[in-house]
């Protein structure tokens, strides 16, 4: 592959969620999938690495022996300026537990509760980020609306809405023999670059389509 | 195509507006003292390597919009107040301001009616009486300082600002985004 400069071109912004808060029936196309709207400037996504230090007494007390691999978020900035304010709702709605907009489920209750994507009961967003010229896209499969969600400003002029997205490497609880039931971490994905609508957030080639279908 | 003096000739123009306004059909708005000056606006961004100093290898274009600037020394004042009004996107009456906000097209297609909710960008239509090219600025509208219109017992000469837009009903344009969104074209309003 030769080196280029890499222009992505102008993103729409998709998502796709659980039935109860995403209904089908509404979706963009035949995969649940709504559109969100266009950004005003560049979208941001800004992967965190996590790893932890392994001292050993032999290299002293500062330098690592070791390094573990502790996994990963991403945070994904965006400001809205042509936008479905209904769909943005539904994204509110999901990262405030899956109730009905604007009303907050109660605290504690999780976002995945060990279930698929796009189950009922499973409020984490999918955001999909589809270039109109081609670029490859990107999938953050399970996300939400997080820390200062969103800033919108009311006004004479256009509003401008401010969102940070948090993706998280979500899996569904394992139903494997031996380990029925546990969160594993192994092989859960982050990001990638299809457009794979499954829910079970592994790229097994299954439920795929092509851009055609977002634009 | 060979070479030759440009000489556009005697040029009249013509505007057409919302279907439901009172340029809803291609009208004369009038003749000039003067040449009409076209001027095109496009944007850039470079592209800066370090292997290259200061200077861009590369550069990206941004869009572009028209600016029509032109002198009326013959016109219809009723069609020229109607084209303040529309430039000024909700305006119910002559000299009366719309809603501070008000967006010009609506989401809709060009003439597309709808009273204040409708489209009120202007096709601003430069015609030749000598059969050269006709410039048709589709979604135009008198901007900033709009016109200039001196009161006297002097002919008044009245100085327009027109600027022409790429706008389009969806931004997405079906993944196109502006490509192929047409800012002026050779073809008449009919």
């Amino acid at each position: 592959m030769t080196r280029s400069y890499y222009i992505n071109g102008a993103p729409m912004v998709y998502v796709k969620g659980n039935p109860d808060t995403f209904p089908p029936e509404l979706a963009d196309n035949q995969n649940g999938v709504f559109q969100l709207g266009l950004a005003s400037e560049s979208i941001k996504v800004t992967p965190r690495f996590s790893h932890f230090d392994v001292l050993a007494d032999d290299y002293g007390p500062e330098v690592p022996a070791e390094i573990l691999w502790n996994l990963a978020d991403c945070y994904i900035q965006m400001t809205l300026v042509h936008f479905d304010y209904q769909v943005l709702d539904a994204c509110i709605a999901a990262a405030m537990g899956g109730g009905t907009y604007p009303i907050l489920m109660g605290a504690g209750k999780p976002l995945g509760a060990g279930l698929p994507l796009y189950q009922s009961g499973n409020n984490y967003v999918t955001l999909f980020l589809v270039s109109g010229i081609g670029s490859r896209p990107w999938r953050f499969p399970a996300c939400y609306l997080t820390g200062r969600p969103l800033e919108y400003p009311l006004g004479t002029e256009k509003s401008l809405v401010g969102l940070q997205w948090r993706a998280i490497p979500y899996s569904p609880l394992s139903d494997e023999p031996g380990t029925e039931g546990e969160a594993l971490s192994n092989g859960s994905i982050l990001w990638d670059h299809t457009l794979d609508t499954g829910g079970d957030n592994v790229d097994d080639g299954g439920s795929e389509f092509d851009e055609a279908d977002f634009v | 195509m060979p070479r030759a003096y440009y000489i556009n000739g005697e040029t009249m123009i013509k505007v057409k507006g919302r279907s439901d306004s009172e340029i809803g059909s291609l009208t004369d708005l009038g003749l000039c003292s003067d040449s009409i000056s076209v001027r095109i606006e496009s944007d850039r961004k470079p592209i800066i390597v370090d292997a290259y100093g200061t200077k861009p290898p590369e550069s990206q274009f941004f869009g572009a919009m028209a600016a029509v600037s032109h002198t009326l020394v013959h016109f219809d004042p009723v069609i020229l107040n109607v084209c303040l009004r529309e430039s000024w996107g909700s305006s119910p009456a002559l000299g009366a301001m719309g809603h501070a906000g008000s967006l010009m097209g609506n989401g809709l297609a060009r003439f597309g009616p709808g009273g204040v909710f409708g489209n009120h960008f202007i096709g601003l239509n430069i015609i030749s009486a000598l059969g050269a090219p006709v410039w048709r600025f589709l979604n135009s509208y008198l901007a900033d300082n709009p016109i200039e219109w001196p009161l006297g017992t002097e002919k008044s000469l009245v100085r327009c600002d027109w600027q022409a837009v790429p706008y389009s009903i969806d931004p997405w344009n079906n993944g196109n985004g502006s490509y192929g969104v047409q800012i002026w074209d050779q073809t008449a309003d009919t």
